[in-house]
C-alpha cells in the first residue's frame, strides 16, 4: 500500500526580491506518497525548486505546516531539520556534485558520515548493496571523473539512497544528459520509485520524463494548476 | 434519458478551445501519441499489476485513433461526440477483456503528456474536456454493454450468410426478396444496411474478426451492383454529381450506396470511391464539372479533412453545390451545416436534396 510521506497543508513561501515580497509558492495542499513516482512540472520560475526545497526540509516555508508522521515539523530546530533530512530524504541535483577527492564508494557514504565518527559496517554493507543494485560494483574505488554523465547521476542517486529514504527528491536529474543516460537514470529511479516505502518526487521540464510518471503536479507562478491525483480539481480539507 | 446521454448534453456546454491550442495539439500530436504510448510500456516494464503486452498493438492503435478523434473533438466543440467515441472505446476493450483500470491511466497519460509538452495556457484549455471525460468515467464504465438485435428474420438470415461468406448464396436470397416485392431501396435500408450495422458490432464484441468484417463488406458491395444492375434505369437527367469518401475515409460502402441510387435515379455519377486525396478531387472536378458533390465521412477524425476538401471546393469550383453525409457527418451536423450546401442522414435523401439545390 503506497503511504502519505509528506503532507503540505496551506503552505506557502514568499521571497524578498530587493524591492518588494513576492508569494512564489500560493497556498498548496499536497500529500505526496511513497510507490509512486511523481513528476512537478511547469515552466521555469514557476517555484518547482521551492516546492521540491519545501517537500525536503531544506526551505522553510513561510507559512503552512508540513506533515511527516502525523508530526508538524515545518518549524523545528535547524538541527532537527537536518537530522530529519538525513533519515527521511535522498536528493538528486541536475549535476551530479560528487566530490572529486572522493571515490565513487566514499562518495556514496557521505550521507553516513557522522563527524568524527568511522562509517559502520552496516553502511559499508549498505554501500556495496546499492552500488551492486545499480550495476557499480566494480567502480567501487574508481574516481567521479573516471565515470560517465549517466555513471556519476546513478552513484549520486546511489548516495541519496544510502539512508534508505522514504523519499528521493530529484531536481532536474536528466536535463544534463544525453538521451542513453538519462533513459538509464530514469529507468533506475522508476524502478525504485515502486516501493511501497518509498517514492520518487521529480522536478523537471524534460519531456523525456513524462512517460514515467504515475502522477503530475503541474505549477504555474507558484500555483498547483493541475493535479493527476485530484483529477485536477481543487482539492479540499479531508 | 439513460446517464450517458446526460452525460453528453452536459459535455456540450464545455467552452470552445480557442484555435492557438487546436493549432498547437495538431503540431504535436504525434509526439503525444509517443508519450501516451510510451507511459504503458514504462509501466509495464516497472510496475505492477497486469501488463498489456499482447494488447500493446491495439493500444497503440486507440491512442493513435483517440488523438485523431480528439483533434477533430476540439476543432468542431463536438465534446458530446467525445463522449460516445470514448463509451466505443471502453465497450471495444471491455469485449477484449481490458482492465477498468486502463481507462482512467490512459486519460491521465494524454493529460500528462499535454502537459508536458504545450505550453501552459494552452494545455490548460485542452485538458479540460478530458478531465470531464475523467470524472465522469464511471458512468461511462457502468455503460459500456451494448445490446443489439436485429429486427427481423430476414436481416438475421442474410447477416448469417455474409458471416459464412457465401457470397452466391447472399446474393441469390437478396435477389429472392426482390422477387417477392422488395424493392432495392428497402432491400438496401431494411436488409443491408441494418445486416451491416450488426456485423460492426459483432466485430466490436469481440465474436468476429476484422476480416470476417471485411468479408461482409465486399459480399454486400457485390450485392448492391447487381441490385442497380437489376431494375431498369430512370430516365438520364441532364445532371452530374460526384461522390466521393472524403480523404482518409476507407468506409466506402456507404458512398457506394448513394452512388449506386444516384444512378438508378438518373443522374451521371463520377464515384471516386475512398482514399483519393484531395489534389486527385479536385482534379476530377474541373475535369467533369458535376453540378453536385457529395462527400461521406464515417469517422470523426475525418471530419476536418472533410471541411478542409470542402472549403477547397468551394474555392476553385464555387458554383458547385456541395452535399455532406455519413454517420460522423450526421453525429457533427450542428457544426457541419456551414462547410455544406446541405446535409443528409440517409442516402435516400440524395437524390430530392441535390435537386433542390440546382
Ligand atoms: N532565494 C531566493 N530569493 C528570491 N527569490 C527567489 C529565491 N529563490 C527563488 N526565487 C524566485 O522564486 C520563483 C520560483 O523559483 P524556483 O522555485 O526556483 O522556480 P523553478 O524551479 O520552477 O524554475 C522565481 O521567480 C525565483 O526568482
Ligand atoms: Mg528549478
Amino acid at each position: 500500500m503506497a503511504k502519505v510521506a509528506v503532507r503540505l497543508n496551506e503552505i506557502t513561501r514568499e521571497f524578498f526580491d530587493g524591492k518588494q515580497i513576492r508569494m512564489v509558492l500560493k497556498k498548496t495542499n499536497l500529500d505526496i506518497y511513497t510507490r509512486e513516482f511523481t513528476v512537478i512540472a511547469g515552466p521555469s520560475g514557476s517555484g518547482k525548486t521551492t516546492l521540491l526545497t519545501i517537500i525536503g526540509l531544506i526551505l522553510t516555508p513561510t507559512s503552512g505546516r508540513i506533515m511527516i508522521d502525523d508530526k508538524d515539523v515545518a518549524h523545528r530546530s535547524e538541527d532537527e531539520l537536518a537530522a530529519m533530512r538525513m533519515k527521511k530524504f535522498g536528493f538528486v541535483f541536475q549535476n551530479a556534485d560528487l566530490i572529486t577527492a572522493l571515490s565513487v564508494a566514499q562518495n556514496v557514504l557521505v550521507p553516513t558520515a557522522i563527524q568524527g565518527a568511522p562509517v559502520s559496517a552496516e553502511s559499508k554493507r549498505a554501500m556495496e548493496e546499492i552500488l551492486a543494485q545499480f550495476g557499480l560494483a566494480s567502480y567501487a574505488y574508481a574516481m567521479p571523473q573516471q565515470l560517465s554523465a549517466g555513471q556519476r547521476q546513478r552513484v549520486a542517486i546511489a548516495r541519496a539512497m544510502i539512508n534508505a529514504p522514504i523519499l528521493l527528491l530529484c531536481d532536474e536529474p536528466t536535463s544534463a544528459l544525453d538521451i542513453e543516460s538519462s533513459t538509464t537514470v530514469l529507468d533506475t529511479l522508476k524502478r525504485l520509485s515502486q516501493d511501497e516505502n518509498r517514492g520518487v518526487v521529480m522536478v523537471t521540464h524534460d519531456p523525456r520524463v513524462f512517460p514515467y510518471a504515475d502522477r503530475m503536479i503541474k505549477l504555474e507562478d507558484g500555483e498547483v494548476i493541475d493535479d493527476s491525483k485530484s483529477g485536477g480539481e481543487e482539492k479540499h480539507e479531508e | 434519458m439513460d446517464r450517458l446521454e446526460e452525460i453528453k448534453s452536459a459535455a456540450e456546454k464545455l467552452p470552445a478551445i480557442s484555435e492557438d491550442a487546436i493549432s498547437k495539439l495538431c503540431q504535436s500530436l504525434p509526439r503525444l501519441v509517443q508519450l501516451v504510448n510510451e507511459k504503458f510500456l514504462i509501466d509495464d516494464k516497472f510496475c505492477c499489476g497486469k501488463p498489456l503486452d499482447k494488447h500493446m498493438k491495439i493500444v497503440k492503435n486507440i491512442h493513435k485513433n483517440f488523438g485523431d478523434a480528439l483533434l477533430a473533438v476540439y476543432q468542431f466543440s463536438l465534446y458530446d461526440v467525445l463522449i460516445h467515441e470514448f463509451a466505443w472505446i471502453v465497450s471495444t476493450l471491455f469485449y477484449r477483456d481490458f482492465e477498468k483500470d486502463y481507462f482512467p491511466k490512459m486519460l491521465n497519460a494524454w493529460i500528462m503528456a499535454i502537459h508536458g509538452t504545450i505550453e501552459p495556457s494552452r494545455s490548460r484549455e485542452l485538458i479540460q474536456p478530458l478531465r470531464f471525460l475523467e470524472r465522469n468515467l464511471s458512468v461511462i464504465l457502468e455503460n459500456w454493454d451494448i445490446s443489439a438485435k436485429l429486427e427481423n428474420e430476414n436481416q438475421e438470415e442474410f447477416m448469417n450468410l455474409l458471416l459464412e461468406k457465401r457470397r452466391r448464396d447472399a446474393t441469390d436470397y437478396t435477389i429472392s426478396l426482390l422477387d417477392s416485392g422488395y424493392s432495392p431501396d428497402d432491400l438496401c435500408h431494411g436488409i443491408l444496411i441494418p445486416a451491416m450495422k450488426q456485423i460492426g458490432l459483432l466485430w466490436q464484441k469481440n465474436q468476429i474478426t476484422v476480416s470476417d468484417e471485411h468479408a461482409a463488406t465486399e459480399i454486400t458491395r457485390y450485392i448492391i451492383y447487381r441490385l442497380c444492375d437489376s431494375i431498369p434505369r430512370k430516365q438520364a437527367l441532364p445532371h452530374r454529381v460526384l461522390v466521393s469518401c472524403v480523404p482518409g475515409e476507407e468506409h466506402e460502402l456507404g458512398a457506394e450506396m448513394v452512388a449506386s441510387y444516384l444512378e438508378s435515379q438518373g443522374w451521371t455519377v463520377y464515384f471516386t470511391g475512398h482514399s483519393a486525396p484531395d489534389e486527385d478531387i479536385v482534379v476530377v472536378i474541373s475535369r467533369y464539372m458535376p453540378e453536385v458533390i457529395l462527400l461521406t465521412s464515417t469517422l470523426i477524425s475525418n471530419l476536418p479533412s472533410t471541411v478542409e476538401l470542402s472549403k477547397r471546393i468551394r474555392q476553385t469550383e464555387p458554383a458547385s453545390k456541395i452535399i455532406l453525409g455519413g454517420r460522423a457527418v450526421v453525429r457533427a451536423k450542428r457544426r457541419m451545416q456551414e462547410f455544406a450546401d446541405a446535409l443528409i442522414v440517409d442516402y435516400r435523401e440524395a437524390h430530392l436534396t441535390a435537386i433542390r439545390l440546382l
